[in-house]
């Protein structure tokens, strides 16, 4: 989880700030990584096998060699692919905004985002071992209306940021109802004073300017 | 036809579907990466290593080849 201000996305507003930068957890990436070096020993135990069993791969040389370069090349190019889909995957909390970014393959990418204030309900899973031992799992937003929820998976500290998600829309929700003017503050017997006091003030220098007679 | 020069071409033709996936993946890294992460260190040692490959089994491929 990442909580860098400097961070800047395409798309975002003139007062926006990154609050929250998720990825998966690298655990999610790690089967990819062993099948690429699997794939990188391959060509390495097929060669030691032939030279075992004797069979000679000299008129096969130039076969050979496209056959394992090939081989090399189409084990980087689907790291490459592996790599795009898990680090290109990412969700942006912003101070007011919620953006998840989904990368599927190299042709298809889906951004969805959603405001804050929309927000009904943020919950976190943890299943299984792994997930437990190294605190990963599912963030579930839940938005209001027809807008599709949130699934994260696989998301770092899942509590941490289930409980920050929240309390942002909680920030958010104060911070539109002082502007709007929804919040019906009460007012003081100090404050009722001061407005009683400015009130006649304001009387007593109007009637002084006109010379009219000033009751006190 | 040698089986070199068969060798030889089929590995063009791969090289040239390669060449055009990693155009499109190594596009996506530049495009969406975001500041100071790793799409743009991942694609540079992609570069590099498909590099160091393709150079190798060229310069491996042609010997033989010139040897006939």
């Amino acid at each position: 989880m990442k909580t860098e201000k400097r961070l800047t996305f395409p798309g975002q507003l003139e007062d926006e700030e990154v609050l929250l930068f998720l990825r998966r957890h690298w655990l999610s990436f790690l089967p990819y990584s062993l099948f690429f070096l699997f794939m990188l020993f391959l060509p390495l135990l097929i060669i030691f096998i032939l030279t075992f069993f004797n069979f000679d791969l000299t008129p096969y040389r130039s076969l050979a060699i496209v056959f394992l370069s090939s081989f090399l090349l189409f084990a980087f190019a689907f790291f490459l692919t592996a790599f795009i889909d898990y680090y290109l995957d990412v969700t942006i909390v912003t101070n007011s905004r919620l953006i998840d970014i989904e990368q599927k393959g190299l042709f298809n990418r889906d951004i969805s985002e959603q405001s804050l204030l929309r927000v009904q309900d943020v919950s976190s899973k943890r299943q299984g071992l792994f997930q437990t031992l190294f605190n990963y799992g599912l963030v579930f937003i839940q938005t209001a209306g027809e807008a599709p929820n949130f699934e994260l998976y696989n998301i770092p500290k899942p509590d941490e940021v289930a409980q920050k998600i929240l309390h942002l829309h909680e920030e958010l929700l104060k911070k539109q109802e002082d502007i709007g003017g929804l919040e019906i503050k009460p007012i003081t017997t100090k404050e009722k004073e001061e407005r009683k006091g400015k009130e006649s003030e304001e009387v007593s220098s109007e009637d002084l300017r006109k010379g009219g007679e000033v009751e006190l | 036809m040698s089986l070199t020069f068969i060798s030889l071409i089929l590995y063009l033709i791969f090289l040239f579907a390669f060449a055009i996936f990693s155009a499109f993946a190594l596009y996506h890294l530049w495009q969406f990466g975001f500041l100071g992460d790793l799409c743009k260190p991942v694609a540079i040692v992609y570069l590099t290593c498909s590099g160091v490959i393709i150079f190798f089994s060229f310069v491996l491929i042609l010997g033989l080849f010139l040897r006939g």
